[in-house]
């Protein structure tokens, strides 16, 4: 069975319906009304998936599409999205790790059993500005998609990665690119004089947008790691301009087909991203839109980048980076990077065992992801996730001239607003775990055997 | 990355940009106005850098006429 967003939708509806809320009056999300909206339910710590039934193109004109917002606002509905009715970290982390390692080949389908293509535009009829793209800052640079930008490379390994992307006029869009695998892409075909191939997806089952933030390694296809996220073979059709040289998501919402032009850059941003901050205007790139493919209805998900759902959604990157520590170091017990309070801060815990596993584990963890600038490693005593109990941890157990290293000349996120160059970083390792080479206190707890023997609530009645 | 904060010549709202496109001849994009300018046209530029928590700075930054030329008579 192929899975789509109207079924997700089906599923949160039915599974958890307090997981989603539904605006039927019009908003012009050009105009801030959906961010403002999403921004009003974070500020009382609500966190539905939010559909705007009725939205405005950039000119405020009536649409036939949907927009919804705050996908990934829950671990639940993250959950929900791979399969599971739960919004634990550590089985999520389990989860997405498991089927991650389970490719499906992708699956051509004719063309005529396509969701995505019950219009397609083309040519002169292709006009950014009849779809509804978001403002959600102040300062943004001018309307945004937050979508999925599906890429090839030349030995044809398909790339599914996010990426923000301006609306510049009826055919063009300013794309940013950090500098990982599209970047790659796009810097070997611009070699060569030539443009790169994307097909630009902005709506598709939840999961197909997390794995966007999966880190796959470079020897698997990730159509085809995608479809082990989705846990079915992701159904695919030939694009209209290069056939069978370049496959697009059948059952997406809608799919803008286009190459980020050789030789090319524009002014783009600000944007308001995950850190938190505004980020300033940048050189970037030009995409020219050559075609539009789109259901009857199409919903279009969009991401709050300052909000809680964008670092929520960035959860496959903490399971690699769970999984590459716990590789290192099998004593983690638990990790905490999304919701840590901060874009680049790392919490694990883990049963140590030895002294410098603690260090050995956090460099682990920093060479999965330039996502990570700084590492607290605790004892499992210590929940990563409770930050009273971690600040505890940092006060009690560390002597800063002992357990902090600071490492120098890493290649840091390009989007940290504190970095001066634009991409080397410091960074950051705390130890406050226990030292097993001498005697320490312990934590002050009442005997536990006589807490088991006596029942509080006889003591309290009357 | 180093930025620098510059205001719209058309609106008069401020952001800020890379420093990349400090140095690059281009046209800036205000974010407030959709206006394209060129940053020589902006009625205020700052760029911050070391000098800017110099010990004789001035609020409001400098201009031409608060920079003092000295008089010296031509020798002979």
């Amino acid at each position: 069975m192929s899975r789509d967003l109207t079924s997700w939708l089906d599923l949160l509806s039915s599974e958890a319906p307090d997981e989603l809320a539904q605006v039927t009056r019009e908003v012009n999300p050009a105009q801030f009304e959906s961010a403002v909206i999403v921004d009003a339910l974070e500020r009382e710590g609500r966190f539905p998936a939010v559909l705007f039934e009725k939205v405005t193109d950039i000119k405020g004109r009536a649409t036939s599409c949907r927009l919804l917002s705050n996908t990934f606002g829950t671990f639940r509905k993250i959950g929900l999205a791979l399969g599971i009715n739960s919004g634990e970290r550590m089985e999520l982390l389990d989860l997405i790790l498991r089927k991650s390692s389970k490719s499906f080949a992708p699956e051509g389908i004719q063309l005529n059993r396509a969701p995505v293509r019950a219009f397609v535009h083309k040519g002169d009829r292709v006009d950014l500005s009849r779809l509804p793209l978001v403002r959600h800052t102040e300062l943004d640079g001018g309307p945004y998609f937050t979508p999925v930008v599906v890429s090839r490379n030349m030995q044809g390994r398909y790339n599914v990665s996010w990426n923000r992307m301006q609306y510049l006029d009826e055919k063009h869009l300013a794309i940013y690119m950090s500098p990982r695998h599209l970047w790659s892409y796009f810097a070997a075909q611009e070699a060569e004089g030539k443009d790169l191939p994307i097909a630009v997806v902005l709506g598709h089952h939840p999961a197909f947008h997390l794995s966007g933030a999966m880190l796959v390694p470079l020897d698997v296809d990730e159509y085809a790691a995608t479809g082990g996220v989705m846990g079915n073979a992701l159904r695919l059709i030939p694009s209209e301009s290069w056939g069978e040289d370049f496959w697009i998501p059948a059952d997406a919402e809608i799919v803008l087909e286009g190459k980020i032009l050789a030789r090319r850059r524009c002014v783009e941003g600000p944007f308001g991203e995950f850190t938190g901050y505004t980020g300033p205007q940048r050189l970037s790139w030009v995409v020219e839109i050559l075609a539009v493919y789109g259901r009857k209805t199409p919903t279009i998900i969009d991401i709050f980048p300052c909000k809680t759902e964008h670092m929520n959604a960035h959860l496959p990157i903490e399971a690699s980076i769970y999984a590459r520590a716990k590789q290192a170091v099998p004593g983690i017990v638990k990790t905490c990077w999304v919701g840590s309070g901060g874009p680049f801060n790392l919490i694990m815990s883990l049963n140590k065992k030895t002294e410098g596993e603690p260090m050995r584990a956090a460099m682990a963890a920093m060479s999965a992801s330039n996502f990570i600038k700084h590492v607290i490693v605790v004892d499992s005593d210590v929940d990563p996730e409770n930050k009273s109990e971690v600040m505890w941890a940092l006060s009690s157990r560390i002597q800063a001239d002992q357990d902090v290293t600071i490492l120098k000349n890493l290649q840091g996120q390009v989007l940290d607003p504190s970095l001066r160059h634009e991409i080397k970083s410091s960074g950051m390792i705390i130890d406050a775990t226990l030292p097993l080479d001498r005697p320490f206190p312990r934590r002050g707890e009442v005997p536990e055997q006589i807490r088991k023997q006596i029942n509080v609530l006889e003591y309290l009645e009357g | 990355m180093d930025i620098f904060n510059i205001t719209c010549p058309a609106c008069g709202k401020g952001y800020y940009a890379d420093m990349l496109l400090y140095s690059l001849d281009l046209e800036l994009h205000c974010p407030f106005c959709d206006v394209y300018f060129r940053k020589e046209d902006s009625p205020h530029v700052f760029a911050g850098g070391a000098s800017a928590s110099a010990v004789a700075r001035l609020a409001g930054g400098l201009s031409k006429e608060m920079i003092y030329r000295p008089f010296r008579k031509r020798e002979r």
